[in-house]
């Protein structure tokens, strides 16, 4: 088969497409309609929601260690969950903003494979970014409520906590982080969260990079 | 307020206009990225969306072809990048359910050029389009962002492997 050939039979599945497509034709509520499923308007509205979600937590969590200042000062070891609250908030503003930057220079009417190039990085930045965070948040979990308690008792509250519950706990959130992940994997009612945990995501999306760096090689 | 969603109108107008006198760039580029019906009409609102996007930026130094064959083609590879993931995921589920991956095709010309399709890469199909098309190298390295010279190379290259393809696909009916 030629490319003559193969021009001509594609006419024909030309014609068989347009009789599919041209059952949707009112275009202007497709357009109306569309903002919650384009692809590009997906890769923003996460970041931005991650950052002001972690930016309010932020706030919080300053407002109590500023609220206790002294208190913490004199045991400084009651200042850790706060920390440990403050850090993942950092990280989560970080990989977002850096992800809203990638979003941001997305233009479909840029080079193909300009284009593929930055949505590949984005989608294995996404992926690697949320897994990490899962991970995080879940060995870590009990941090928060503590910082709870903290907030609503007294900064001295996690002194009456029981050590051994709090070790048991980071063991126990790290065992559990990738059997949660891996039953997520298989459960066909997440789709959504198995989009940002699938480790073979990351591995597309890098093979994906790939392809395209090869493909713009002479 | 009023001049604004005037302008905005006429924007829409002249938009749907274009669209309609270049809608075979769409079929085209639907026609090689989705096969089951509901998966080329989510196809083709994509990429009428996206070009909806892309229009208030388009040059109209530019040719509007070669534009929108820009936008249509990352669009569907986008598309195709996601549905593949998410087929890939239910595979257990639509083998259980018995759904098809792809519809039979009318014919057995068809069916040739589907496996032809179905055998490529994204990068290597939005190629083939725009070869079959018969695009410049020029206006298909300014489409895919490779230098006419890659273009030509690419084109031979995709040649040779689609009349392997066909031989071998000849071999195995005799």
């Amino acid at each position: 088969m030629e490319i003559q050939e193969l021009s001509s039979a594609f006419t024909a599945l030309e014609t068989r497409v347009e009789k599919t497509v041209s059952q949707q034709n009112d275009l202007r509520s497709q357009l109306n309609e569309s903002n919650l499923k384009t692809i590009k308007g997906k890769t923003q509205r996460s970041p931005a929601w991650d950052i002001v979600s972690a930016g309010l937590v932020l706030i919080v969590t300053g407002g109590y260690v500023a609220g206790n200042l002294n208190e913490l000062e004199r045991s400084p070891i009651t200042a850790i969950p706060a920390m440990i609250v403050y850090a993942l908030c950092i990280f989560t503003i970080n990989v977002s903003a850096r992800q809203l930057i990638l979003s941001s220079e997305l233009d479909y009417a840029k080079p193909m494979v300009e284009t593929q190039l930055i949505l590949a990085k984005l989608r294995k930045l996404r992926v690697r970014s949320t897994q990490w965070i899962f991970v995080s948040v879940f060995a870590l979990w009990f941090v928060f409520p503590i910082l709870l308690g903290q907030m609503l008792i007294s900064p001295k509250f996690m002194l009456a906590m029981n050590p051994a519950w709090i070790v048991g706990n980071i063991i126990f959130g790290l065992l559990m982080a990738p059997v949660i992940n891996w039953i997520m994997m298989r459960s066909k009612y997440s789709k959504s969260i198995q989009d940002e945990f699938a480790g073979k995501d990351v591995s597309e999306a890098e093979e994906f990079m790939n392809q395209i760096r090869e493909f713009q090689a002479a | 307020m009023r001049k604004f969603e005037a302008a905005k109108s006429s924007d829409q107008a002249r938009f749907e206009s274009l669209l309609n006198d270049h809608r075979r760039i769409i079929l085209k580029v639907v026609g090689g990225f989705a096969w089951q019906p509901e998966d080329q009409q989510d196809l083709a609102q994509e990429i009428r969306v996206q070009l909806w996007r892309a229009f208030p930026k388009y040059d109209s130094k530019r040719t509007f072809s070669t534009w929108m064959y820009q936008v249509a083609l990352n669009a569907a590879i986008s598309w195709s990048r996601q549905a593949k993931l998410h087929k890939q995921r239910f595979a257990v589920v639509e083998s259980l359910n018995e759904i098809p991956a792809n519809p039979q095709p009318e014919d057995d010309e068809s069916q040739h050029l589907y496996n032809l399709i179905e055998g490529l890469d994204e990068l290597s199909r939005a190629l083939l389009l725009l070869t079959i098309d018969h695009r410049s190298h020029i206006e298909i390295g300014e489409i895919l962002g490779i230098s006419p010279g890659n273009v030509a190379t690419k084109i031979s290259r995709l040649k040779a492997k689609l009349k392997l393809e066909v031989a071998s696909t000849n071999l195995t009916e005799q």
